[in-house]
């Protein structure tokens, strides 16, 4: 090749002065991770303790915690009495409250981390169990085992069917909202809509078949409620919970992965056709888990994960563990109102949440639009 | 890592690989050995099978015959967690579902390393593969933000934070201003000086003369063309496969190849 040297025309330009460009010194990284979880953590704890202690039967948060204390062999600490003044307090706290705070907490939890697996897994931020109709099948099914008396699993059974009803649909919903290996927005609302009508209709042919004693019990699940929360009821939750959290933790870095799209995420060698089929039946799981004794509880699996995300970014790990803590504040927090803010009433803690996420809900569609200029 | 013990094996290869679409081989016997320390190009119109051959090379698409060798062992035999830390892919398109973060997205590129000696050096290499694409300024930035070309540019740089010996690109110059073309070129130079197998789809024929060592032209699925660039875009062959006349000049003053399409001068006219 000739080449003779003019400076006018070098043949390649010199290393562009770009590159150069200000490359910091260390990676940025997400401030107040840790600050979240502590806060979320001890604030879990707190208003635990004080929920415990509020109701007809107003138990001082002192009282709650030395009654707490006391029964895991740590009594005395710090003079704390070892159980409440009212006579009636330690059966009120141990029989009726505890109970309920916790499947209020484990509900929330399931619910939160359900909903921010969802959206990994669909790539979507509107993903939820209760707008996609999840919750709605996973009812369904177990108002079915209610409505036909089966006792397949003896007193599990109707936790299966709801397990059962919630991974048939979460597969349903999965299969009819992906298009070319992507989930649209439209697509997966509007399947929403079909798989919702469809389980409302079945629910109210549930209802017309059923008995009045099983026919309450669906209206129950309808309107979501924590009321009558026994310790046996949360010791069948508290499994599939646990092990759906367990689980959600341990595949979150692959749902990071996945955002790059399964093409991506393929050749970063992640096996996306087995983690989008685990994470499915972790939803299913942890939906279930929320629905068989609590009922449809709807937005918190959409609200919190988002909040979360707007503060320590979409990370799923940190995501899925601070959403279970959240989610688990959160529903504490809301059936202490439900309980508490009409007396001797007890509100659907489902209407709660419905009330509050209806509204956010919209605020996040607007949002969403927004950002992305246009349905994408 | 070097590729020594390696010597005469092909990084990649095709043998006679076929894909058929809707009774059309839009890949039709392709044969082709990727060497270490090489720049391949793939060049051809729109619909010659470019980007399927490279989704072939990278195993997202099975071919209907022939098959992909990976460092003398077929494609099928490797474990996703090895392949993954030997080749890398950059695809024609970059989405990331919510607002992670550049430096977050380039990191992502890190993960098959995980749990292993090498992610102790995880960090530089993050910072090194952001500073060479040029992202650095935008390390803290959301990736849904960003321009077109930055996306791009984020995207080479994940592929780049893999650290893997093979790396596919597809169409990495696409959305790229001329500067950032050409300094993107380079780097994908340097990195076949440093040992790598690089194969990259290109549309701009110029600037496959000018940074790869061997070009292959491919039109309706099949090689016309393969070798040197010098030999490989000859202006006849060029003008047959692009439906339109080209011509293949040496720059006036370096000789470097520059392959222009022959305009008629009816637009100039109109000009004022």
């Amino acid at each position: 090749m000739s080449a003779p040297p003019t400076p006018r025309t070098a043949p390649i330009p010199a290393p562009a002065p770009s590159i150069a460009r200000n490359t910091p010194a260390a990676l940025p990284r997400r401030r107040g991770v840790g600050l979240l979880l502590v806060v979320l953590g001890v604030g879990l704890v707190a208003l635990a303790l004080i929920a415990a202690g509020r109701g007809q039967l107003a138990i001082a948060p002192a009282e709650v915690l030395g009654s707490v204390l006391d029964r895991i062999g740590l009594g005395g600490i710090g003079g704390l009495p070892a159980t409440p003044e009212h006579p009636s307090g330690e059966v009120a706290l141990w029989s009726i409250r505890f109970p309920r705070v916790a499947m209020a907490a484990l509900v929330g939890a399931s619910l939160a981390a359900a909903g921010a697996l969802m959206q990994g897994v669909f790539g979507n931020p509107l993903a939820e169990p209760s707008v996609d109709g999840v919750s709605a099948g996973a009812a369904v099914a177990a108002a079915a085992a209610i409505v036909t008396g089966v006792e397949a699993f003896g007193p599990w059974t109707v936790a299966v069917a709801a397990f059962l009803g919630g991974l048939v649909t979460t597969l349903l919903v999965y299969a009819l909202s992906r298009y070319e290996g992507r989930t649209e927005v439209v697509t997966l609302l509007l399947t929403g809509i079909a798989v919702n009508a469809v389980c409302s209709g079945l629910l109210a042919l549930l209802m017309f078949l059923g008995d009045t004693q099983s026919r309450e019990q669906i209206v129950f699940w309808q309107l979501g409620s924590l009321n009558g929360t026994r310790w046996v009821y949360v010791a069948a939750v508290a499994p599939a919970a646990i092990v759906g959290l367990l689980g959600a933790v341990a595949l979150a870095r692959r749902l990071d992965l996945l955002a790059l799209g399964d093409r991506s995420a393929r050749h970063l060698g992640v096996n996306t056709e087995r983690t989008r089929i685990l994470i499915i039946v972790l939803v299913a799981l942890l939906t279930a888990a929320a629905v068989s004794f609590a009922g449809i509880i709807g937005f918190v699996g959409l609200i919190v994960p988002h909040l979360v995300r707007m503060l320590v970014g979409p990370s799923h790990r940190v995501l899925v563990i601070a959403s279970a803590l959240g989610g688990a504040v959160l529903l504490v927090l809301a059936d202490l109102v439900a309980r508490t803010a009409v007396a001797y009433a007890d509100l659907p803690i489902g209407m709660l949440t419905a009330l509050v996420g209806g509204p956010v809900f919209f605020w996040l569609l607007r949002r969403a639009r927004a950002q992305a200029g246009a349905w994408a | 890592m070097t590729a020594a013990g390696l010597v005469g094996v092909a990084a990649l290869e095709a043998r006679g690989v076929v894909v058929r679409r809707g009774g059309r081989a839009v890949v039709d016997r392709v044969d082709l050995a990727v060497h270490a320390g090489t720049v391949t190009a793939l060049v051809g119109p729109n619909g010659a099978g470019k980007s399927t051959l490279l989704s072939v090379l990278a195993g997202d698409v099975r071919p209907d015959a022939g098959e992909v060798v990976v460092d003398g062992r077929p494609l099928g035999d490797w474990k996703s967690g090895d392949l993954a830390r030997t080749r890398a892919m950059l695809p024609q398109e970059h989405r990331v579902a919510f607002g992670f973060r550049v430096a977050e997205v380039v990191e992502l590129g890190r993960a098959p390393w995980r749990g292993r000696p090498e992610e102790d050096h995880d960090e530089a290499v993050v910072l090194e593969a952001m500073a060479s694409t040029d992202v650095g300024h935008l390390a803290a930035r959301t990736f849904p933000t960003l321009s077109g070309g930055e996306k791009a540019r984020t995207a080479l740089a994940r592929t780049r934070a893999q650290a893997t010996r093979i790396v596919l690109l597809d169409e990495p110059t696409a959305a790229l201003d001329v500067g950032h073309q050409e300094a993107i070129m380079e780097e994908v130079r340097q990195e076949a000086a440093e040992g790598d197998a690089v194969v990259v789809v290109l549309h701009d024929l110029s600037l496959a003369a000018a940074y790869a060592d061997r070009v292959v032209v491919l039109d309706e699925g099949r090689v016309r063309a393969d070798g040197p660039p010098a030999q490989a875009l000859d202006a006849d062959l060029l003008s047959a496969v692009y439906r339109h006349p080209l011509d293949v000049l040496p720059h006036p003053h370096t000789g470097a190849l520059l392959i222009v399409p022959r305009r008629s001068q009816v637009s100039s006219e109109v000009l004022p």
